[in-house]
């Protein structure tokens, strides 16, 4: 038993790591599982049983309109971390595509294009331009393909480009160097095409620093949602997320209703804790050093 | 231009330069800087023997080294392989120069991929050699076999063999290919002295057993001395002596192959060392070595010697031994 | 072969008593270093042989207590000019790291900043021990430059590390250890990656300044045949254990440890001898998975069944020690 659990815990890269990991678990099962496990219908409105402080109806008590609060915390973070958590995919998908191919193909025209596109895109502010974005299209639904979306759909797409140049330049700097292994050029001997040695070989050995910064970005994503949904610029209201609720809240810091602020921002800062830990172990066990096969030595 | 039919592979005249990139104003101006790495190295590479490759760090052994296992294209001159130049070279011809020419490499770290494991390292060098997948389980224990490796370190990752290990397993992953010629870029400089031996004797006995021709580039003398059929010397970019490594080390004829004896470490003859000048950074017209050759006359300063023979099998590139006839004797021939 | 030293000769510069040294993994310990005794006098040059993983890097680090990070002094004692080194704190130790005893490395291009041109290191490093003001530091820096036989060392004072060829700056590297009159260089491989013939200028630096400064020196290398170039003493390193260790011409004369006997039979010589090169077969050991018995029994080629068994013990003829039950005693 407690050889499995320190496995489990080594494999999350120390106790840090490992707290990171299971707060994680909470707050993405609770965001998956948003429709069975809220209790209550996060957008129903009961003006009678408005304020309530927590009790054993609603363990985080109610807001001004009499929604469970604990319901609109966990739809909340659905939110919050869909917005975040595509954001980074979409970045990912991008920045390592750019950063792969110029680091392999260093020396080239392609790497000198690859970089300057990526310098310009790297001198946008990232959240002014989200503001500006939102405010110049507007905070309605946004229609394609027939589906209609959020306004988040805005956000995310726009943190998703405005992650890329970040991550393809960590990508960019050790697919330079993992390019010039000789374990390439034993490749290229055997007449491995580069694209096949690109993709087979050099990226794997790129990707533990990507996946610690996307952990990274995953944190900062968060923050910046909710940033954008206070002001009333990303999630819209009546669908809650940790953002708009501490706007809701503003008006109640100083009257006593707590609970209103407490949680969401609780749930913030709590999340990008446990994304920064997780990160952090990452960053160990990901290390190829750290690997030993299952053969006993 | 000849071909030497014993030869596995011809270098005619072969040159790499490089542009030294400068700040912008240098390039504004127009100042560019050229630095020949190999600068016209001609020399038959003969059919299952173990030539020997000896310079110091930056005389261009690595890059021509590079150049033969076609990773750095030349800049001018012709590398013939099988009769044909390297970038005449298509289709089939192409292929077989392709498996037929590996390497192995210094960095034991370096040249395995971090990420596989000795199964899949070997495995994809069958695959990309088209050998089966059914047949290659087979052909990766007869690999290790060969290199004297235990089977059971299969599923191991590299980090987890020692410097050793790995070399041999640099040198399996080169023999999947079933090479003819295989060039050694240091593959003992970064081993222990005690396990040194036992990869310069693999290398010894995979050239008696299976005809393997390998060029060894070492900056050790006395590993190259031991089992090389024939050695040669480089200093700044050129071949400045070549010949049977007996005849070159016992009987040096550049006194840069002279300094590099000199400077071999005597243990307890600690007076025997002697000590080459410093370096002094910069190529100068004439012979390259003349600022720290102890023998520099006029003519060094102004003329860049030919590689002439000396002797049957044995060449030099300096002006003290001017021939008798002075016609151009770039063929060391076997 | 020690220089003039007029001290009693009763306090050694350095002595090292049973250092063990350990990483810890878990709740194991695994011992790099098992109990090696190292004793320098002033002005004498002892050689640490021994293969990459037999402890000797890590027994020359923990004399100035920069043990990897896991990496802890589990026991011994570490005395230099008669002060408990393992006593000091981080500010007396900081002014003999760099003061007393200087330290040069393997790979002087990660031990330079490579931000700062070499002169302003130099310069820093000469002020941060002596009181000289800057103008004074910068021509200590070029006496000191000129010293190590780099050329033109007024211009070489604004070049950069990388500017520098890898002799050059293992030169800068030596001038930096010297430059606070220490009185024992810790050379840790210091020519390893460069070439024979600039292997064989710096060796003969390093043997010029300690003559010229009388500076102890511990020089460490994989390779016997330098060590002997310039050392006294030598002791041979094995697993985490000194197997032998004597004067060096006793010591390569009659090698008394078949691990030596063997090592010095591995190096290449230029002799008119080819065939097979001598090796020494196997591999050496896991350290945490050590054989039972004497460490080298595995590979050894004269070893006992009772090799196997116990660790042997270490036998001492006058001031030569080996460990090894077929040595002489």
């Amino acid at each position: 038993m407690i050889r499995t659990a320190r496995r489990i815990i080594g494999a999350c890269g120390g106790a840090g790591g490992f707290l990171g990991a299971c707060l994680m678990l909470v707050l993405i099962g609770d965001a998956i599982l948003a429709p069975w496990v809220a209790p209550y219908d996060p957008l129903k409105v009961d003006m009678i049983s408005a304020l309530q402080p927590p009790d054993a109806m609603h363990w985080f008590g109610t807001d001004q309109s009499g929604r469970d609060v604990l319901s609109r915390v966990i739809w909340g973070g659905r939110a919050s971390l869909q917005v975040s958590a595509l954001a980074v995919i979409i970045g990912c998908f991008g920045g390592v595509t750019l950063g792969l191919a110029a680091g392999f193909f260093s020396g080239g025209w392609l790497e000198q294009a690859l970089m300057r596109v990526l310098d310009a895109m790297a001198s946008i502010p990232l959240l002014i331009w989200a503001i500006a974005l939102v405010g110049i299209l507007g905070v309605g639904p946004v229609r394609i393909a027939g589906l209609t979306f959020g306004n988040e759909v805005k956000l995310l797409a726009l943190l998703g480009v405005l992650y890329m140049p970040n991550l393809a330049r960590i990508t960019y700097t050790t697919a330079l160097s993992e390019s010039r292994a000789n374990y390439v050029a034993a490749r290229r001997l055997q007449g491995v095409s580069g694209l096949r040695i690109m993709l087979s070989d050099v990226l794997p050995n790129c990707l533990s620093p990507v996946i610690v910064q996307a952990t990274l970005l995953l944190a900062i994503g968060i923050v910046i949602e909710s940033s954008v949904s206070f002001v009333g610029l990303g999630v819209q209201p009546p669908q809650p997320s940790w953002g708009n609720m501490l706007a809701d809240a503003r008006n109640y810091l100083f009257s006593g209703e707590w609970w209103m602020s407490v949680f969401p921002g609780a749930c913030i800062s709590l999340s990008v804790i446990a994304i920064n830990l997780l990160g952090d172990g990452l960053r160990d066990v990901l290390d190829p050093r750290h690997r030993t096969s299952t053969v006993a030595a | 231009m000849k071909t030497d039919a014993a030869a596995q592979m011809t270098l005619h005249d072969v040159r790499k330069t490089y542009r030294l990139r400068r700040g912008l104003f240098d390039r504004l101006r127009g100042r560019v800087k050229d630095v020949n790495a190999v600068d016209g190295v001609s020399l038959p590479i003969r059919r299952g023997a173990i030539l020997g490759l000896v310079g110091e760090s930056g005389c261009g052994k690595s890059t021509l080294a590079r150049m033969i296992v076609g990773l750095t294209p030349a800049s001018g001159g012709d590398i013939l392989w099988g009769g044909k130049r390297l970038r005449d070279l298509h289709g089939a011809a192409w292929r077989e120069y392709r498996s037929g020419v590996q390497m192995v490499f210094q960095d034991t770290h370096s040249s395995l991929n971090p990420r596989k494991r000795i199964r899949t390292i070997l495995g994809e060098a069958l695959a990309a050699h088209g050998v089966p997948r059914a047949g290659r389980q087979e052909r990766i224990i007869a690999l290790l076999r060969q290199v004297g490796i235990d089977p059971v370190f299969l599923g191991r990752y590299p980090h987890e063999l020692s410097g050793g290990q790995r070399q041999r397993i640099g040198i399996a992953r080169a023999l999947a290919m079933e090479p003819s010629l295989l060039v050694a870029d240091e593959p003992v400089s970064s081993l222990d002295v005690s396990l040194q031996g036992q990869i310069i004797n693999l290398l010894r006995e995979l050239n008696a057993s299976l005809g393997l021709t390998i060029v060894l580039i070492s900056h050790d003398l006395a590993v190259v001395a031991r089992v090389c059929d024939q050695v040669a010397v480089m200093y700044g970019g050129r071949i400045v002596e070549i010949g049977d490594p007996g005849t070159v080390l016992s009987a040096p004829s550049h006194p840069y192959t002279q300094a590099l004896l000199d400077a071999v470490p005597r243990g307890l003859q600690r007076r025997a060392r002697k000590v080459l000048p410093v370096e002094t950074g910069d190529d100068p017209a004439g012979c390259r070595f003349q600022r720290r050759c102890a023998h520099a006359f006029a003519t060094c300063r102004e003329q860049s010697p030919a590689l002439l023979a000396v002797s049957a099998d044995h060449a030099a590139a300096c002006h003290m031994r001017q021939p008798v006839k002075r016609e151009q004797v770039p063929e060391v021939t076997a | 072969m020690t220089g003039g030293t007029t001290v009693a000769t009763t306090v050694p510069l350095l002595h090292i008593e049973g250092l063990h040294v350990g990483f810890r993994n878990g709740d194991a310990v695994r011992h790099v270093v098992r109990g090696v005794d190292l004793r320098l006098e002033a002005g004498e040059v002892v050689g640490l042989v021994g293969e990459s993983g037999s402890g000797k890097s890590i027994t020359a680090l923990s004399v100035m207590r920069l043990l990897p990070p896991g990496a802890s002094i589990t026991s011994g004692r570490i005395s230099f000019r008669g002060q408990d080194m393992l006593d000091l704190g981080h500010a007396e130790l900081n002014r003999l790291r760099g003061g007393a005893i200087g330290m040069i490395f393997q790979d002087p291009l990660t031990a330079l900043n490579p931000a700062i041109p070499v002169g302003r290191q130099l310069t820093d490093a000469i002020r941060a021990h002596q009181p000289l003001g800057p103008r004074a530091a910068r021509d200590r820096a070029k006496e000191l430059l000129a010293l190590v036989g780099i050329p033109f060392p007024q211009e070489r004072l604004r070049a950069y590390p990388h500017e520098l060829s890898g002799g050059m700056r293992q030169r800068v590297m030596i001038a930096l250890a010297v430059s606070s009159n220490p009185s024992l260089l810790i050379a840790d491989e210091p020519t390893t990656a460069l070439d024979v013939t600039v292997q064989a200028q710096v060796m003969d630096l390093i043997d010029r300044i300690r003559r010229e400064f009388n500076i102890a020196v511990l020089f460490i290398s994989h390779n016997l045949e330098l060590v002997a170039e310039i050392a006294d003493r030598v002791t041979v390193m094995y697993a985490g254990r000194a197997v032998e260790s004597g004067d060096v011409h006793a010591l390569f004369a009659s090698p008394a440890h078949p691990y030596t006997r063997q090592l010095i039979r591995c190096i290449p010589r230029l002799d008119g001898t080819s065939g097979a090169m001598a090796t020494i077969p196997g591999l050496p050991p896991i350290i945490g998975a050590l054989p039972p018995g004497c460490p080298f029994a595995p590979r050894c080629e004269a070893a006992e069944p009772q090799c196997s068994q116990d660790e042997p013990p270490m036998r001492w003829r006058g001031k030569h020690m080996a460990a090894c039950y077929l040595a002489p005693s």
